[in-house]
């Protein structure tokens, strides 16, 4: 997809982007009141610009010149909110098939029970909305945009409205989508916990304009792209397998990047892939390796970069994957640490929350 | 009881219902597109749309049967065009009694389903256009099933206003038993005789006839709550 947006509102504040969206997730990420979902509901059809064009491939959805703009139900663009638009009226098979029937045969290039399936949705076909947890609702909600075998999908902050144990499974099927399906996705969200783990490319929306464009490995190096207001409470959410069962100690081992952890208390089942959180304040950095602990992960690692804020540090550490600890100010004067240099970081077991939904 | 007594009592009822059905379905479609085009479209014309909306029921209906005599009659501009082109005359035929009935009770029609379609997220009506949805299944396959108490609150309510309707209906439609005589103007007719004992009887009818209406409402409310499992 190619754009270039220019939108005015009355209120003075104006969207003007471009750019190009490739293969894989693209984030999104911004403030509120960055232009975040008027970018999406401009390329979905329910806001106009004011001029440019929006392409997906051959096909154009808008432009000013010469004059086109595709009506929005011709477009097939998925569109996910935050807030879940499933239909009251209808129970969940009847919204899923709502748009595949609306689709001329000849397109239908994803069968509703291929994603039923894909999803894991069958025992919920027959409810009626309500009786759906938020978790259950957005899976309904990628099923239904699914079948009708979208060009692109359009995710507007679809982690916001459902618990955080329920959003592992949907991070683990956003990404399962891209892999199976090869929908190129937009990913819009406030959070960079979650654009970190979803996405593969990040774009930096501020006050209606992109400030930089980055790929989500370099943006966990280059921190400071991003104000610490965001950073502060920051979780890093990992894809895990799980590698044990639980054993008498209430203990299961996960890998993490080829990195065994300690996990405690958590029901998850041998050889499951699951997505975890680790907040960035519950990675505690030392320079020796210390035994006499009650910590039941010391992980190995390098200082792969330092970001110094006004109120914290955010330290990158690679050991398998890359993981950010935040310490203070104190704390790092103190280590005098420097990238490069080898670390340990020191996990609590019941600080690594299992996101399974 | 006399055989003239029931006669009047049948056709009156006949004359009421079949006044009652073709006005509420002369309102429906117009209300239900004028409050679709003012409360989602918001068009420029929306101030009018709402002053259409609620004039009748600031004017007396005597008053809404005298304007429709003029503008109806065979010296008014309509009139005289459905008399020259069809031989047709609409004063003091039930056509007329429908038309007046449905003027009188339009602003209850056009109210119930605004604030049913007010009451529909138009996230969803949104969400419909982005899965494959044009405006006509949008709105007949999400806002009217969503908006379904505003519509059914109108079609009933404009229908027992129409059933109830005396002044307009009786400018423009006159006192013909059979014809355009519905049950108020029965009673009216009756009272005036010093018939009394119809008067009862004819008011003990439009009594079932508006709990049966209301009943029914219930019933079908209640049938499509459990359809759309609120």
């Amino acid at each position: 997809m190619d754009f270039n947006i220019y939108k005015k509102y009355d209120s003075g504040f104006a969207l003007n982007v471009n750019g190009i969206i490739g293969d894989g997730i693209t984030a999104v990420f911004g403030t509120s009141g960055s232009g975040k979902t008027t970018l999406l509901n401009c390329i979905a059809g329910i806001v106009n610009p004011d001029r440019g064009k929006i392409n997906i491939g051959d096909q154009i959805l808008y432009s000013d010149h010469p004059k086109v703009t595709l009506p929005i139900h011709q477009r097939r663009v998925g569109y996910v909110s935050q807030e879940v638009t499933l239909f009251p009226h209808m129970n969940v098979i009847e919204n899923i098939y709502f748009g595949y029937n609306l689709i001329p045969q000849s397109e239908r290039k994803i069968l509703p029970e291929y994603v039923i399936n894909f999803l894991e949705i069958e025992p919920l076909l027959r409810e009626q909305i309500s009786s759906l947890s938020g978790g259950e609702k957005q899976k309904v909600a990628l099923a239904r945009v699914l079948s009708i075998s979208p060009n692109f999908l359009l995710l507007d902050e679809a982690l916001a409205s459902i618990d955080q144990k329920s959003s592992g499974k949907i991070i683990t099927n956003l990404k399962k989508i891209w892999s199976e399906f090869k929908i190129p996705m937009i990913y819009v969200s406030h959070s960079i916990s979650e654009v970190l783990a979803i996405a593969d490319h990040v774009l930096i929306l501020q006050g209606g304009e992109f400030i930089n464009s980055v790929s989500s490995k370099d943006l966990f190096i280059g921190t400071d792209l991003i104000s610490s207001d965001y950073w502060f409470g920051f979780e890093n959410i990992k894809s895990a397998k799980v590698m044990s069962q639980i054993n008498s100690d209430q203990i299961v081992e996960i890998k993490i990047g080829g990195v065994v952890f300690n996990v405690s208390g958590e029901q998850i089942l041998l050889n499951d892939q699951v997505n975890v959180s680790v907040g960035s304040n519950e990675i505690i950095l030392s320079k020796i390796q210390t035994f006499d602990t009650s910590v039941q992960n010391i992980i190995r690692g390098k200082i792969v970069s330092i970001s110094e804020f006004e109120s914290f540090v955010l330290v990158c550490v690679k050991a398998g994957e890359n993981f950010l600890s935040r310490i203070s100010l104190a704390a790092a004067r103190k280590l005098e640490l420097n990238v490069g240099e080898e670390i340990f970081m020191m996990i609590k077991s019941n600080s690594i929350k299992v996101l399974n939904g | 009881m006399n055989q003239m007594q029931e006669t009047i009592y049948y056709t009156s009822l006949l004359v009421s219902l079949k006044v009652s059905v073709v006005a509420t379905l002369i309102n429906l479609p117009i209300a239900t597109l004028l409050a679709w085009l003012s409360i989602r479209r918001r068009v420029r014309l929306r101030i009018f749309i709402e002053i259409i909306g609620i004039i009748p029921l600031a004017l007396p209906p005597v008053t809404i049967g005298f304007l429709l005599l003029l503008a109806l009659g065979r010296n008014s501009v309509i009139g005289s065009f459905l008399h020259e082109s069809f031989g047709m005359d609409l004063i003091f035929t039930w056509w007329a009694t429908a038309l007046a009935a449905a003027v009188v009770s339009y602003p209850l029609v056009y109210k119930a389903i605004s604030v049913g379609f007010s009451g529909v997220d138009s996230r969803l009506e949104l969400a419909a256009r982005t899965l494959g949805a044009d405006v006509f299944r949008t709105f007949f396959s999400i806002t009217i099933p969503l908006a379904y108490k505003g519509v059914l609150a109108g079609i009933i309510g404009g229908f027992v206003r129409a059933l109830s309707e005396f002044g307009a209906t009786s400018v423009v439609g006159g006192n013909i038993a059979g014809e355009t005589q519905t049950l108020p103007i029965a009673i009216y007719s009756s009272v005036l005789s010093g018939d009394n004992s119809a008067a009862v009887v004819l008011s003990l009818i439009s009594g079932v006839l508006a709990v049966v209406t209301l009943l029914i409402h219930n019933w079908m409310s209640k049938k499509i709550e459990y359809k759309n499992g609120f």
